[in-house]
């Protein structure tokens, strides 16, 4: 098939899907908090509400009114340089490190949505963003760059194809762990959703935002939370892989959607850590990783 | 708890002597309050922390106490059980066995979320060493109830001073000597406990008899009435004057949270903005009962205390009414 047509393909299937995972990650929370909790479309209905609300603009930069647009274009990117159950559409245009790029570039919207809204709380938030990010990238880097070692190529492709044809070592155990407590980190998740802390910092850097831009961060966020997952997913547990490609996709949506409902797990059983102690992990996590990264070197 | 603290208050001016019966469902009332308003507490002190797990689940442990405080009283909560000189209604005979079910059940379920929450290795990096108040300035600061007692100070109406049927049955005074936020959760959580056991005990042991007592012979006016009650944030007092036709010519009560906002700035300074909301929330803060309004010039630094009345004149204005009141 048309690589391309791939490409707008995953897009497509980024933009419909992640929703979708968001709603089934609030019905696992609502069951664990004795709730009913809200109906599984209710995601698609929130964007829908918000896309539709008059744009306010409270604050005169113009990064503010577009820093949700770019956001969201920087994960979309990714959705075309990542596998999610086969081979990357776009591989020739970029690797992991492409691809740990643009999730930065997000993430830097972000931050200037906190400093260009007039909001103490927001401004609070963007320092916060500004720290995870310092912290959780390394740790994702570190543990891609790990794998990249034992494949021998910074490829997604090549490094799920080795993933799948190799039993797990003690690097690529330690890689995979550490790169799932950064992308509950990622996902905004307890206890490390210090960024937004609604009781604290009123959702800081999208304090501000709201209506069609609040819509755009929101679906920003969901897009993030699957991309991670399929990233997760398609690097360290590729098997079983299945033929035909369609139904190894299925397989993989249903490996994302388990994977998602441990990452709530953990969301409920946690309260919500302090920056600076969130911080001192991370940097624990990063030494146990280059541990990791030296014996992926040795060969181990 | 108010309601109580003020008919005591009016019992001590005009001598009236409330039969055990009243007395004894008059401490049934107030733990049962202090039950609901201590797991109330619970839920949003996780909450603040972003553990909405905590939040939902203390309250519906919690709301079983609501519907058999609706049960006995017709209310959810402000019971409305109270009157002068004893209480409204009794608690029926065939509600016993259901409140005992009810207490079982609550009393399991928290004891199944202490042992969780004492295991959380998260939530203890949030609550320990955190809001620190030292004995000293908690005593410096007069702080009250639990925030008090997780500070080491052996502080209980209850004990200090007994009223209602608390002379007979007792109370454990819950002490934690940690200073922090962990140990206000303990003590709140103890607390509940304890207070499942009081409900139980006065239920045995209350005797038959009336609710109330001969009320026929008027309310003496210029008396004095002074009392107090140990709420869940901490000791009620109310000071009352009788006056002619059976009202009160004076009437003053202090709630406990005004003098346990003034521990707030030593249990805060220097400590990260995270930490903030949980240090404030920890001492179960009630706004509405402070009446107290400050402003302070960030230019000049003069700080200007607001009365009632200057307030009063202030809404006025802003709403167009010349008239002062």
């Amino acid at each position: 098939m048309n690589s391309y047509l791939l490409a707008f393909v995953q897009i497509l299937l980024v933009l419909l899907l992640a929703p979708l995972f968001e709603g089934v990650m609030r019905k696992l929370v609502a069951l664990v908090h004795s709730r009913i909790g809200p109906p599984l479309h209710q995601p698609y209905l929130d964007l829908l509400k918000l896309l539709g609300k008059e744009e306010l603009v409270t604050a005169p930069h113009p990064l503010f009114r577009y820093s949700a647009v770019l956001g969201l274009a920087a994960i979309l990117t990714t959705a075309v340089l990542i596998p999610i159950g086969m081979l990357p559409p776009l591989e020739s245009a970029g690797d992991i490190l492409v691809f740990i790029y643009l999730i930065t570039l997000a993430a830097v919207m972000v931050v200037i949505s906190g400093v260009t809204s007039d909001s103490p709380y927001a401004a609070i938030g963007a320092s916060r963003e500004v720290m995870m990010l310092l912290t959780v990238e390394p740790v994702i880097l570190i543990a891609l760059i790990s794998m990249a070692v034992k494949a021998g190529s910074t490829r997604f492709g090549e490094i799920m194809a080795w993933q799948a044809a190799h039993a797990p070592t003690f690097s690529t155990l330690i890689a995979g762990l550490t790169l799932f407590i950064a992308i509950v980190a990622q996902m905004a998740r307890l206890p490390f959703d210090i960024v937004e802390a609604d009781q604290e910092i009123m959702e800081g850097p999208f304090v501000e935002q709201s209506g069609p831009k609040l819509a755009l961060f929101k679906w920003m966020i969901y897009a993030k939370q699957f991309i991670f997952a399929a990233v997760f997913i398609s690097v360290f547990i590729p098997w079983p892989v299945v033929q035909p490609a369609i139904l190894n996709l299925l397989l993989t949506l249903l490996k994302m959607a388990v994977l998602l409902l441990i990452v709530g797990v953990v969301h409920v059983v946690n309260p919500r850590l302090r920056i600076d102690q969130a911080v001192r992990f991370f940097l624990a996590l990063v030494v146990i990783e280059i541990a990791g990264l030296a014996l992926a070197l040795v060969g181990s | 708890m108010h309601s109580t603290a003020y008919c005591q208050a009016v019992e001590k001016a005009a001598e009236i002597e409330v039969p055990a019966r009243g007395r004894f469902i008059r401490v049934i009332c107030l733990e049962l309050e202090r039950i609901q308003s201590h797991l109330l507490w619970l839920g949003i002190a996780g909450h603040i922390i972003g553990f909405d797990t905590v939040l939902m689940q203390a309250w519906r442990i919690r709301e079983p106490v609501m519907w058999l405080c609706e049960k006995i009283t017709g209310n959810r909560k402000l019971l409305g059980m109270n009157l002068v000189g004893g209480v409204r209604r009794d608690v029926p005979r065939g509600i016993h066995d259901e409140l005992l079910e009810v207490l079982a059940r609550v009393e399991k379920e928290s004891t199944a979320v202490l042992a969780a929450i004492a295991g959380d290795i998260t939530l203890k990096a949030r609550c320990e060493k955190v809001g620190v108040i030292s004995p000293e300035e908690s005593i410096a600061f007069a702080l009250l109830g639990p925030t008090a007692r997780a500070s080491g100070i052996s502080i209980d109406i209850r004990v200090d001073h007994p009223y209602a049927a608390y002379p007979e049955l007792g109370c454990e005074v819950m002490v934690e000597q940690g200073c922090d936020i962990w140990s206000r959760v303990l003590v709140r959580l103890r607390e509940t406990l304890e207070a499942i056991r009081l409900v139980r005990d006065a239920l045995r042991m209350m005797p038959d008899g009336p609710i109330m007592a001969d009320m026929r012979q008027p309310i003496p006016p210029g008396r004095i009435g002074l009392s107090s009650v140990e709420a869940p944030r901490g000791e009620t007092h109310h000071f009352v004057i009788t006056g002619e036709e059976q009202r009160p010519y004076r009437w003053k009560a202090r709630a406990p949270t005004f003098q346990n906002l003034q521990g707030i700035p030593v249990m805060v300074a220097g400590e990260y903005i995270a930490d903030v909301p949980i240090g404030l929330g920890s001492m179960d803060p009630c706004f509405s009962c402070t009446e107290r309004l400050e402003t302070i010039d960030v230019r000049s630094g003069e700080v200007r205390t607001w009365s009632r009345e200057e307030l009063q004149a202030l809404y006025r204005l802003r709403h167009g009414l010349k008239e002062p009141l």
